[in-house]
């Protein structure tokens, strides 16, 4: 009972720190030491049914309303080709409601010209067109979530999408229309909270943002080409991101063996992962798609191909966006990465309709199928998400 | 009888000429005003956007293309010198006709655009001001800045700006 009471003072103590830490946000000044201070938050209430085997503590299945990240983004120029960026966001387990900070984002550039700025920092990597494009900003997404295997690392996602290091990018103009390149390298991630006592999972992707657990570095690259005329809105890409995993226990530091079904022992994954990216943001249509092939590498000689993807539509009539997307991961049973992730196959349908309550504020509806070898079940989300 | 006709035909012949000279003269004026109306109703619809800079900017013209990358952020340098461009509050009837020609965006979709692209890679967003006085004063003040306004406002200014590009609004 104590402990009840306990949790509860938890939970209250908690959520009024958000309601204040929101409420303080929004008092604040546009302009805080010189920088243009901005943000975006949002409030997600999550109803899951027909979840089998139901759990009486998983929060969804209970329906939750749920504070989103308050997410806070601060930008200064520093002179006129030196620029400051940073990113940082206040979030809390659904389970344990702690609350943690995290600096997403910090990034100080030069601008040599249109075609080249060179940046160091903590950046989102540029494998993924949502994930350079929305960031944390879900009042940005049309819908109320990343695709699944966008998700950041810590919160389950299969690529990486941050990286520690430096950044080159730039853009040309063409006859043929506009192209795109960002450059990456960096800090190599590794998988960590990895647990092996029965069967090997549980492990979350970490961007090792202060200190490198390998001599091996990661490398990652965009290209875009964006046509102009007729062809306008259109965007097409490649990506690509080269790295190496190892595997560690919640302590960060002692090394896991994965052992896949099939018995095979990985100590070091050696990880390319290609991309390529659609989209359409024009005429009121909206249409993003992209698809992701991993290709791991173990030193006993095998290799694993896996591959995941999504398409999404949203038609904008006036203030109402109808919206859907699919999203299909296909994994190999005994890829020793995505038995590190305890990641299965999975297809997900969405549909959903937003509305623009302002320009930074939207209400959001939206139902989910869910479905994987060992879970189907539903999920309806609403979610009232804004900037400010 | 046939004298009566006569003199009647032979009145009304002598006052023929005269009739329609009276038309003609009615006619003309009538014409000359509605020319006059219609050509001063069309200059009246046909205004003109000034894209300006003070004299020291590196450019002395811009294609509408390039505004258009400039206002969208695109475009951030031009011959070594980073721009800053010059935005009218949403108040102000010139943006939305700037906005609309030059852009293809409402207010609304600027404000999103706008905060989306900082939100994912910074840079200088457009700086709005109260007025075309301000703009032309920020203008002058601002190394790189370039801004629009009306091109009859810079009738005052001009020897101190350069009209980089002027765009017809109808």
């Amino acid at each position: 009972m104590g402990k009840e009471q306990g949790r509860l003072r938890t939970i209250r103590s908690n959520f009024i720190l958000f309601i204040l830490l929101i409420a303080n946000s929004l008092a604040l000044p546009s302009i805080v030491f010189g920088m243009e201070l901005q943000g975006f938050s949002d409030v997600t209430y999550t109803y899951d049914w027909h979840k089998q085997p139901a759990k009486a503590s998983d929060p969804n299945t209970n329906g939750t309303v749920a504070l989103g990240e308050l997410d806070f983004f601060a930008r200064a120029n520093l002179s006129d080709r030196v620029d400051f960026l940073t990113e940082f966001n206040f979030s809390a387990d659904p389970n344990t409601n702690d609350g943690a900070v995290d600096i997403e984002r910090l990034q100080i550039g030069y601008l040599f010209s249109d075609a080249l700025k060179i940046q160091a920092g903590r950046f989102h990597n540029v494998l993924s067109y949502w994930n350079m494009t929305y960031h944390h900003g879900r009042q940005l997404y049309t819908t109320v979530n990343r695709p699944d295997f966008v998700h950041f690392e810590d919160d389950g996602g299969l690529i990486p999408t941050h990286l520690v290091g430096l950044a080159a990018g730039g853009h040309v103009d063409t006859r043929m229309g506009e192209f795109e390149y960002d450059i990456m390298g960096g800090n190599g991630p590794r998988v960590q909270n990895v647990d092996c006592t029965t069967t090997c999972g549980g492990g979350s992707l970490s961007p090792n943002s202060t200190g490198d657990d390998s001599k091996n570095k990661t490398g990652s690259f965009m290209l875009r080409w964006t046509p102009k005329g007729l062809l306008r809105g259109l965007g097409m890409g490649i990506s690509g991101n080269i790295q190496q995993l190892r595997f560690y226990e919640a302590d960060g530091i002692t090394p896991v063996t994965i052992v896949s079904p099939d018995g095979t022992l990985t100590d070091v994954v050696n990880q390319q992962i290609y991309g390529v990216n659609l989209t359409y943001l024009a005429h009121h249509i909206e249409f993003l798609s992209e698809g992701y092939q991993f290709r791991d590498y173990n030193y006993h000689g095998q290799s694993y191909l896996d591959y995941v993807w999504y398409t999404q539509l949203g038609i904008k009539i006036n203030r109402f966006t109808p919206y859907s997307r699919f999203e299909r991961w296909t994994v190999l049973a005994n890829d020793p990465y995505f038995v590190a992730l305890g990641t299965e196959d999975m297809s997900k349908t969405i549909a959903g309709i937003r509305f623009d309550l302002i320009p930074s504020s939207s209400i959001k509806v939206e139902a989910q199928w869910i479905n994987t070898p060992s879970i189907k079940y539903n999920e309806a989300a609403i979610q009232w998400a804004f900037a400010f | 009888m046939e004298t009566v006709f006569a003199n009647s035909l032979i009145k009304t012949i002598k006052s023929l000429p005269s009739f329609l000279t009276k038309l003609e003269i009615l006619v003309f004026l009538l014409a000359s005003f509605m020319l006059i109306l219609v050509g001063a109703g069309s200059a009246a619809e046909v205004k003109e956007i000034a894209v300006i800079s003070s004299k020291s900017f590196t450019a002395d013209a811009l294609t509408l293309e390039e505004v258009k990358e400039i206002y969208r952020g695109e475009k951030q340098i031009i011959a070594g010198q980073r721009i800053k461009p010059i935005d009218q509050r949403d108040t102000q009837s010139i943006r939305n006709q700037f906005l609309n020609k030059v852009l293809n965006l409402s207010g609304d979709e600027y404000v999103t655009y706008w905060n989306n692209r900082l939100f994912r890679e910074g840079g200088i967003p457009p700086i709005p001001k109260n007025s075309s006085a301000e703009v032309i004063a920020a203008v002058q003040e601002t190394d790189g800045a370039i801004g629009y306004v009306w091109l009859t406002d810079t009738a005052d200014s001009k020897a101190n700006l350069k009209i980089l590009l002027t765009i017809p609004i109808r």
